[in-house]
């Protein structure tokens, strides 16, 4: 027997190798995968440790939890707060909570979302019936909050931000002007508006629509001119042949086309920024978190902004942006009980909703906080907000988001962007184009 | 003539003891059959961290898309079969040819000013005129260092319609909303960022060629720039290679500067179609839960670069030869 025996065994067997290559690493996974899968065990509310998963940052969640512990010390006994960011924005925060789902591991007790991606998971049965949670809390809240909170009639979400509809406008530059806004309700009066706008101001312009505008402006107008884009009872996708998609898309057009819309900026760009302080932009429909920003871009001119709602833009009476922001309790979760009782008394009472309004200048979804002092006389926007607000809750509509709305928006969002910058008036092929590019990925979208 | 044995033939410590004392002490202590087994067991050891977190994070993974590929699956309820049907629709839609062409465009477009100019830029700090290249160095190397998040967003600002680039340029061209304009300020961010990274691969590729064969060629009386295309062009050639495949990988997988530029920064929204690259309908596609067709475009997406690097490597192994 040659010397180096031992070492020609090695050499002349590479599947060893990788049979013990694979050994160690189906080792290494079924280790991994060996802890207890989650129940939905509903422990007492008392020591429980909340968990909760969002995007961005942690501060607010700490800062409502902060208010829980002081405001309603009786139900937060001794809980504690954890919060996992799952990524920069919403859609890498709902990767992680599919993963979460699909491994049965770190399931949240609370997840933020937008009301788009609501359905996805409501349909399959993945959020917990917070019906017998709210009951007592629920005559309290408004018209849009209550709304939001619900998908196919169960209430499944507490909401956040329900993201009405409103237009914020130059009180001044309109006055000057001559521009009486309650007489702007049609998107022709929206058009006459910023002519008479522009004769006084001629370096003004009503809002601004670049050719890839932001996804919300879309959302905004086909959420209250019934849209629909996916028809369940004929099994297929409809957004070719709905008047209220084609609506949406010439209104935006004609808007980019009739002078008294700036076309060269988007939103939440630098120009955009100091268009809104210099006077260059001096009204813009678009939703209700936006009274957060603008007193960060304008400083100088509280008071000078009003605020109402959004006059007919392509056949849209009413309606929000994306649905909303809202908080899920999954049904896998852990701790809903106390994970509930946090969500309704921080964004179900008057308390809570109010120290929210302080922290975050969150417009109150509770009806009672919204006649509150310090909600009427806003010091940027004074009574004009709530007043503006109040009166978007009648017509506050969701549009029909089915368990596909994620992928959906971002194909008709691409179909938009196409018509906006080509020259065709009518947008029938970038509808078609998308109607088929739905059909061949998403199929049906309640059988994901 | 004595050959000297290889590590494979040579006697191990233990053959070298033969039937000496200290061998039957050794034996005693540390029985053959144990031996055999370390010897045997070892080299899985040495080599099984890597291997396992190759299988369990590449290997396994890769296999496991091919076959999500074919299924319909948003990552918690049950996969459908659907067959190529995912390839099908994303080779049917409009939006992946768009895709296809705007990644074509960031990848030729700053390849040669980014390239050549990385390729001067090292030989001017490497030549003799050059007497402060510890300074140059790390100034044209910074833009690599920087976040390309952060990097996306400082470039926003300086192509806004009022930025720097237009307020010095004397023109007013919309960088970041005109369709026709979107792609060239994507462009300028690659080369900007780019830059100084192939500077440093080809100042490291620049110091393998000899000084001895640039002297030689200069006593033989040629000139400056006969000494860069006969003799340091030659010899870059592998580095050139390199330069190429990798900038080729990197653009067939760009994703973030296109999106942060020119796509709704401190939004969900993406580039445009005029803009946006093929990574895109992975992205969007995972974020949409549609996990069947983002491994669909991720495996387009690797066979399209597999091509490209193969035709690179054919190309430059023809003009070697």
């Amino acid at each position: 027997m040659p010397a180096n025996w031992k070492r020609k065994r090695l050499s002349d067997n590479p599947a060893t190798v990788f049979l013990a290559g694979g050994i160690a690493a189906a080792s290494m996974l079924v280790a991994c995968n060996t802890s207890s899968s989650p129940t939905a065990v509903d422990t007492a509310s008392a020591n429980a440790n909340i968990t909760a998963l969002t995007w961005g940052d942690a501060k607010y969640f700490n800062t409502q939890f902060g208010f829980y512990k002081q405001d309603f010390p009786s139900d937060a006994k001794q809980q504690t707060l954890t919060v996992t960011i799952g990524g920069s924005n919403d859609g890498e925060a709902i990767s992680k909570f599919r993963l979460a789902l699909s491994s049965h591991q770190n399931v949240p007790d609370i997840m933020e979302m937008n009301y788009s991606a609501l359905p996805e998971f409501a349909s399959q049965n993945q959020l917990a019936d917070i019906s017998s949670y709210i009951g007592s809390y629920l005559p309290a809240m408004s018209n849009a909050a209550k709304t939001l909170m619900q998908y196919n009639g169960k209430y499944v979400a507490f909401a956040y931000e329900v993201k009405s509809k409103l237009w914020y406008y130059r009180k001044d530059m309109f006055a000057a002007a001559g521009i009486d806004v309650t007489q702007v309700k049609t998107q022709q009066d929206f058009i006459d508006a910023g002519k008479k706008l522009q004769a006084k101001y001629p370096k003004s312009y009503m809002w601004n629509l670049a050719p890839n505008p932001q996804a919300y402006i879309l959302g905004e107008i086909t959420s209250g001119n019934g849209s629909q884009v996916y028809d369940k009872s004929a099994s297929k996708f409809v957004v070719d042949t709905n008047p209220g998609i084609k609506k949406a898309f010439v209104a935006m057009k004609d808007l980019r086309n009739s002078g008294v819309v700036d076309t060269k900026f988007d939103d939440f760009t630098p120009d955009w920024q100091a268009a809104l302080a210099d006077g260059t932009v001096a009204s813009v429909p678009i939703a209700s978190w936006f009274s957060t920003f603008l007193p960060q871009y304008a400083p100088n001119l509280g008071g000078k902004w009003g605020v109402t709602v959004w006059p007919e833009i392509g056949g849209a009476v009413g309606g929000s942006e994306a649905g909303g922001s809202v908080f899920v309790i999954p049904a896998a979760a852990k701790n809903k009980a106390a994970a509930a009782k946090f969500m309704s008394d921080m964004f179900m009472t008057t308390k809570g909703e109010l120290e929210l309004f302080k922290a975050q200048n969150l417009v109150p979804n509770v009806v009672q906080a919204q006649s509150d002092p310090s909600v009427l006389n806003n010091a940027y926007y004074g009574a004009d907000l709530i007043k503006a607000f109040q009166a978007a809750d009648k017509d506050y509509k969701l549009f029909p988001y089915d368990p596909a709305g994620i992928k959906e928006i971002s194909i008709l969002q691409n179909a938009l962007a196409n018509y906006l910058s080509s020259s065709a008036a009518d947008p029938s092929t970038a509808l078609t184009a998308a109607n088929q590019q739905m059909t061949a990925q998403i199929g049906n979208p309640y059988s994901q | 003539m004595e050959v000297e044995p290889s590590i494979l033939t040579r006697p191990t410590a233990r053959e070298k003891l033969g039937s000496s004392r200290l061998a039957s002490r050794l034996d005693r202590l540390y029985p053959p059959a144990v031996r055999s087994w370390n010897d045997t067991i070892a080299p899985y050891l040495f080599i099984a961290p890597f291997l396992v977190s190759f299988l369990a994070f590449f290997a396994l993974p890769s296999v496991y898309s091919v076959v999500l590929s074919f299924f319909r699956y948003n990552g918690y309820t049950t996969a459908h079969w659907v067959g190529l049907n995912n390839y099908r629709s994303l080779l049917e839609a409009p939006d992946l040819h768009d895709a296809v062409v705007n990644t074509a465009f960031y990848l030729f477009m700053p390849m040669l000013p980014m390239l050549v100019g990385a390729f001067l830029l090292a030989l001017a700090v490497r030549s003799k005129l050059s007497n402060l290249s510890r300074v140059y160095k790390p100034l044209i190397f910074v833009p690599q260092v920087m976040a390309p998040v952060a990097a996306a967003l400082v470039w926003r600002v300086m192509l806004s319609n009022n930025g720097v680039l237009n307020t010095t340029l004397g023109v007013h061209v919309s960088w970041l909303t005109d369709p026709a304009a979107l792609k060239w300020g994507v462009v300028l961010l690659l080369v900007w960022r780019g830059l100084g990274w192939y500077f440093i691969v080809f100042l490291a590729g620049l110091s393998g060629v000899p000084e001895d064969l640039l002297e030689a060629a200069s006593v033989d009386g040629a000139s400056a720039g006969r000494r860069l295309w006969h003799v340091i062009v030659p010899l870059m050639r592998p580095t050139i290679l390199f330069a190429l495949v990798i900038d080729t990988i990197a653009s067939l997988q760009l994703f973030t500067e296109p999106n942060l530029l020119v796509g709704g920064a401190g939004t969900t929204a993406g580039a445009p179609p005029s803009a946006a690259p093929v990574m895109n309908q992975v992205v969007t596609n995972v974020i949409g839960g549609q996990f069947g067709l983002a491994a669909a475009a991720g495996w387009m997406v690797f066979v399209a670069i597999g091509c490209f690097s193969l035709i690179q490597f054919r190309l430059f192994r023809e003009a070697t030869q």
